[in-house]
């Protein structure tokens, strides 16, 4: 046995273990007070820094760096940029993913000694002056100008101030050896791809707990009894359910929640994150079930704080606490995420009104009815604007339909916007580990072609409802068979 | 006073029209697209916008989506710090064979 071997058997929580949410979820109710921008904030600890400015009135936690847009959270999930801010000295720290702590200094960062707010206004109301590439075109030659362009330019790009903290205390990367199987992802596909997969499993989720990014909201809604009249909720809540059992039947699977992979190395090499731990693990096969990334969606005004993807909405109230009592929320769009962003708001206390863009899904419209929640349908939204720190003025437009459209213009304002399309899928570790890739839109954007092509990658799509047939798989030990995803609904 | 832009890339302010533009000016591959606009090469690396841009290029391009492949999202995935970088151990790379 190697001597890192043992590595692997550092303490990851069993899954077993899981809990179900209650409908509150269990924070701390003591308070504690933040510094933001100088001022003095009070917040239930226990919640991520953005969510506690969100709940404090604050919604523009950065502004964007060449027309200065405001941004907020949006992602929840530490990859945009929304959530950037300087704290405690260090820059670009994700407020989405950070725990609020007693007397933490919050900042605004990038608004500028230089760059301030005057001209990011013109460049915004200008930006036809400013057109695509101008950096590459304009004060080019002869070089003098070039430099001193450059060296004026650099100033104004809003790149931060160094941190005035030391960094020095990283602890040192852990390696876990090798490994058979590594599932990414612990939604209903991990869990059923890991309880089919013989030999050495090692299940990572960047969530604490399985069931994937929809699983604590379908838990909430289940226990808060609202099932009732939505099939397609039930129908995913009830696979989870399965896919949870079949995990249980294997406990020698190990599953390492909160802990997300960050780089793909070629031929089998994977660098995991756990907190501020790095840990290096080779895999003799990577099956990739991580789920969607929301897509929000083109249209003006499709930056604004407020605007949330359904993954995100399931994060902020059941990872970090956000409280949706007496919100005003409208979501859009149509599917599983339309119906359990709107389910999950109602448990939650806010007043969903609903845009379906959907002809179908009849059995949930009649749940929906007899919920009183509004309900409208043949719009899309045309745009979105802010009418204030924390609300939302919203223009649906109609759908059009084969040509026709079929509704008129509708104005609303809300505090919150919640848009639910298909999303679409994350590949950047089967990339890395040279997955080939091409573009399919209907599902949302890259998936693998062909099969296999030589990596020992395995792929199931995210953001796709999956058919994984764990008993078919059960015939070749140590073989997960390739998926084949369903059609999306159209 | 301007009103709300389509905003493409969000790490790079990127919106929908200026990479039409770019296309129009003879950037028709995702690759040079990528440079030129800058979509998909903020804190995100593409996460955000990439399969959109793609998605609008095989529109602009009248192609069929399938042939576009997406261009090299390099690890790591979200950013680090040389600390951490420096805490990992790196095998040495074997040496290269005589051919």
């Amino acid at each position: 046995m190697s001597p890192h071997r043992s590595a692997l058997h550092r303490e990851f929580r069993a899954t077993s273990a899981w809990r179900p949410p209650g409908k509150d979820v269990t924070l701390d109710q003591a308070q504690v007070k933040i510094r933001f921008e100088g001022r003095t904030l009070t917040c239930r600890s226990g919640i991520t820094v953005a969510v506690a400015l969100w709940e404090n009135g604050i919604r523009a936690l950065s502004r964007s760096p060449k027309y200065g847009h405001p941004r907020g959270v949006a992602c929840a999930r530490g990859h945009c940029t929304g959530c950037l801010m300087r704290v405690d000295g260090r820059p670009n720290v994700r407020t989405c993913e950070l725990k609020v702590r007693e007397g933490m200094d919050i900042r605004r960062q990038d608004t500028g000694a230089f760059y301030g707010p005057l001209l990011q206004k013109t460049v915004d109301a200008g930006h036809r002056f400013f057109p695509v590439g101008f950096y590459y075109k304009w004060f080019t030659r002869p070089p003098f100008v070039s430099r001193t362009f450059l060296r004026g330019i650099r100033p104004l790009t809003g790149v931060g101030r160094i941190p005035t903290v030391d960094d020095s205390a990283t602890p040192m990367a852990e390696d876990l050896g090798r490994v058979e199987t590594v599932v990414i992802g612990a939604g209903p596909s991990g869990l059923e791809a890991a309880a089919a997969s013989s030999g050495q499993v090692l299940l990572i989720d960047e969530n604490e707990a399985s069931g994937g990014q929809r699983g604590p909201a379908l838990d909430m809604v289940a226990a808060a009894g609202d099932l009732d009249g939505f099939p397609l909720l039930a129908a995913a809540h009830q696979r989870l359910v399965l896919a949870r059992q079949k995990l249980d039947s294997r406990p020698d699977i190990r599953f390492a929640g909160g802990t997300r992979v960050i780089a793909g190395y070629q031929p089998d090499g994977l660098l995991l994150r756990e907190g501020e731990q790095l840990l290096t693990v080779a895999c003799g096969k990577l099956i990739w079930a991580a789920g969607a990334l929301d897509t929000l969606g083109l249209f003006p005004g499709n930056d604004t704080p407020g605007l949330l993807g359904p993954r995100a909405l399931y994060r902020l109230v059941l990872r970090d606490g956000l409280r949706l009592e007496g919100l005003q929320v409208l979501i859009v769009g149509r599917g599983l995420d339309f119906w359990l962003s709107a389910a999950l708001c109602a448990a939650g206390g806010a007043r969903p009104t609903l845009v379906l863009t959907s002809s179908r899904e009849h059995d949930e419209v009649a749940a929906a009815v007899q919920r009183n929640w509004p309900l409208h349908t043949g719009l899309v939204v045309g745009r979105v604007r802010r009418a204030g720190p924390a609300r939302l003025d919203v223009a649906l437009r109609p759908r059009s339909v084969d040509g026709a459209t079929s509704a008129s213009h509708l104005d609303m304002e809300t505090d919150l916007l919640v848009v639910c399309n298909s999303g679409k899928p994350a590949y950047d570790i089967p990339h890395q580990l040279g997955r080939a890739l091409a573009l399919d839109p209907d599902r949302g954007g890259f998936l693998p072609t062909g099969s296999g092509s030589g990596s020992l990658c395995e792929v199931l799509p995210g953001g796709l409802t999956l058919d994984f047939r764990g008993e078919a798989a059960g015939d070749h030990p140590g073989e997960a068979r390739n998926l084949q995803p369903e059609a999306p609904t159209p | 006073m301007s009103g709300p832009k389509i905003i493409l890339c969000r790490c790079e302010d990127v919106t929908l029209e200026e990479f039409r533009a770019a296309y129009r000016e003879g950037f028709t591959e995702l690759e040079s697209l990528k440079r030129y606009t800058g979509v998909g090469t903020g804190f995100c690396q593409g996460k955000g916008c990439l399969s959109e841009a793609a998605a609008e290029l095989a529109a602009l391009r009248q192609i069929p989506p399938s042939e576009l492949r997406p261009t090299t999202i390099r690890p790591p995935s979200e950013p680090m710090t040389f600390g951490q970088l420096a805490s990992l151990e790196i095998p040495e790379p074997a040496a290269p064979e005589e051919s």
